[in-house]
């Protein structure tokens, strides 16, 4: 179990490492010094000169590549745009818990709502509850995100007025209206996953359901109780795994929903930044995604390796 | 092992008249056509046949633990007075792994494999008895014990992929055991295990069967296992019982051409050396229309009228077969 776990932080370690280092060499790449975007096309070279080497952008890419993971890592800063001047680290504080409050929310509802109906699904195959369920899968995944967000808004905040048709109300100024403002994102978000992981849960536990195992628990006489524990303790690994990809995934999605519902989160500081032709700012955007993206997956890895002690014994 | 069974007392089992349907397509074919069964308190029969015969189904609709694709389409399963076909599953519950308990044939998928072995009997029993937590470890324990697993403090925590063959098929006999069922239905317990082990598991369970004076409806195609072990024993052929009586009587003056075929195919060291024999042709696929005796295709000893209708049973105390020329 420890070895399993060192290696698969190790090897999560790893992937941080090679992302940063590509981004890193991608955003230096760029054939345009950000100078001339920050000091204008008038600036002459000897002015550009003076700002590289300012910035230390004069330096072989790969010491400034430690400068910056040494800062990054030892001083938790992110350091400072050169386009705009602006602290990263202020602008992901502002942003971040925003988007990561909508794809929280909208992950823990759709993997809950899944994993129920997705279940039931399986144990009543074939009742209405199972073809509402198989219908749901389809339609969520089919129906694109954003223009269901145009429908929602249109209907439920514009016709009905029940919610806000955009914007995001901060807790600090209620929770009624703030959940109010998250409903209709949260909504879009979760549908395409809760269709995702309802159908995962459904065929995993189906396929669980015809093994050898859960007839001897059955001719054992365990009660309706044990006999779902039996069966989901296996049925749940192939979906954790697809849940913890969906969380990453819901992630990128969330910029969409959010130019959508206009909210400022992450979407609103990455596109400024490609406005901007800011650079670092995309790159440090980029890295926030990826190191969420690891992170889940690794959870994922995690939860898995405690409910299945075959993955421990095949590592170590 | 063998006792010279008198007339057996009042059944524990008795199979009437069993039917089993199984789902080809849209339509419902009857593969296990008119089993009848018994097996006396304390008793071991044995239920012989291919693969294919229906005898793993028969056992299997006792528990009422069919595949979906196959149900019960007709007879009776008497268990202790009680007939258990059209039982509610909370009625079947309070029988299945406390009166009736089965032992299957692969011991690695028969188990869960993620829940410590040790969890999964104990489950088992607090599920059928009032007994509290640390009654129940020293319960499993104790049962590890019986089935012959050393060290069971330590193997009860076990996982199922952390056990070899035979120790998973002792583990399953310690689960099935474990509320003191009447009767133990083995299906092929050892079909999937190395020849060393088999014999070693095999005595254990005799063991622990005369230790516990549990009945045993022992399915297997191994017909020197069977000799070995069985009081009576029970050939089916295509979804029938062909034969039936007690061991010796079966092995020595078998009436039925299908068993004096299969006694023939048992491998013998002393005798003469030659191709091994087999019995040509295949048991009908279960999607045919049956006419005659199913096993007159393949029988040297057919005539038109095996082919034409079907056998009557023949019948002397003790013994039964269905064949034409039994007589």
């Amino acid at each position: 179990m420890t070895s399993l776990l060192l290696r698969r932080l190790g090897f999560s370690l790893f992937s941080l490492v090679v992302v940063s280092l590509l981004l890193f060499v991608l955003t230096r790449s760029i054939p345009e010094s950000p100078a001339r975007i920050v000091l204008g096309d008038d600036a002459t070279a000897a002015q550009i000169a003076a700002f590289d080497r300012d910035h230390g952008l004069d330096q072989p890419i790969v010491v400034q590549y430690a400068a910056w993971l040494e800062r990054v890592v030892l001083a938790g800063d992110l350091g400072q745009s050169f386009t705009t001047g602006l602290s990263m680290n202020r602008q992901i504080a502002d942003t971040f818990p925003v988007t990561m409050e909508l794809v929280v929310v909208a992950f823990v509802v759709a993997s809950m709502l899944s994993i129920v109906l997705g279940t039931l699904s399986a144990f009543y195959r074939d009742s209405p509850i199972d073809y509402f369920a198989r219908l749901l899968a389809v339609l969520g995944v089919s129906i694109p995100g954003f223009w269901l967000a145009l429908v929602l808004i249109l209907t439920f905040a514009v016709d009905l007025d029940w919610f806000p048709p955009g914007g995001f109300v901060p807790l600090s100024e209620g929770l009624g209206p703030h959940l109010l403002s998250i409903a209709l994102p949260c909504f879009c978000l979760a549908v395409f996953y809760l269709a995702v992981i309802t159908r995962m849960t459904r065929s995993s536990l189906l396929e669980v359901l015809n093994q050898d195992y859960m007839r001897t628990a059955r001719a054992s006489g365990l009660g309706r109780g044990r006999l779902l524990m039996y069966a989901m303790r296996n049925a749940l690994l192939p979906v954790v795994t697809i849940a913890g990809v969906s969380f990453g995934h819901m992630f990128g999605w969330a910029l969409i929903i959010e130019q959508i519902f206009n909210i400022g989160g992450m979407s609103r500081a990455l596109l400024t930044a490609i406005n901007q032709r800011d650079y670092f700012m995309v790159q440090t955007v980029v890295m926030v995604f990826t190191i969420v993206f690891v992170l889940a997956n690794l959870l994922a890895d995690l939860v898995n390796a405690w409910l299945n002690p075959r993955l421990a014994a095949v590592a170590s | 092992m063998r006792q010279p069974q008198s007339v057996p007392p009042k059944p524990l089992l008795h199979i009437d008249g069993l039917r089993i349907a199984f789902k080809a397509g849209r339509q419902w074919r009857e593969v296990v056509r008119g089993v009848d069964l018994s097996v006396a308190p304390g008793e071991v029969v044995g239920l012989v046949g291919e693969s294919g015969s229906g005898k793993s189904l028969t056992a299997l609709s006792i528990l009422q633990v069919l595949p979906p694709e196959a149900r019960i389409a007709g007879g009776r399963i008497v268990f202790d007075g009680t007939n258990l076909v059209g039982l509610s599953r909370k009625a079947m519950n309070k029988r299945r792994g406390r009166d009736i308990a089965m032992i299957f044939q692969d011991p690695l998928t028969a188990l869960n494999p993620v829940i410590p072995v040790g969890r999964q009997i104990y489950d088992s029993l607090r599920t059928h008895q009032t007994i509290g937590h640390k009654a129940a470890l020293e319960r499993i324990q104790e049962l590890l014990e019986m089935v012959g697993i050393r060290h069971p403090r330590e193997r009860m925590r076990a996982y199922p992929h952390e056990l070899s063959g035979g120790m998973r098929q002792r583990v399953m006999t310690a689960l099935a055991i474990s509320s003191n069922p009447k009767l133990l239905i083995a299906d092929e317990p050892t079909t999937a295990l190395d020849v060393t082990v088999q014999a070693r598991v095999i005595g254990m369970l005799d063991r622990v069967r005369r230790d516990l004076g549990i009945a045993v409806l022992f399915i297997s195609h191994n017909l020197e296992l069977i000799a070995e072990i069985c009081d009576r024993v029970s050939v089916m052929y295509a979804g029938k019982v062909v034969e039936s009586s007690a061991v010796e009587t079966v092995f020595e003056t078998p009436r039925h051409p299908y068993t004096r075929q299969l006694l023939r195919c048992i491998p013998r060291l002393d005798g003469a050396s030659g191709p091994m024999p087999t019995i040509p042709g295949l048991p009908p696929r279960f999607d045919s229309e049956l006419v005659g005796c199913p096993f007159a295709p393949r029988c040297d000893e057919a005539s038109d009228r095996c082919r034409a209708a079907e056998p009557p049973a023949w019948r002397e105390p003790g013994h039964l077969a269905v064949c034409w020329e039994a007589a």
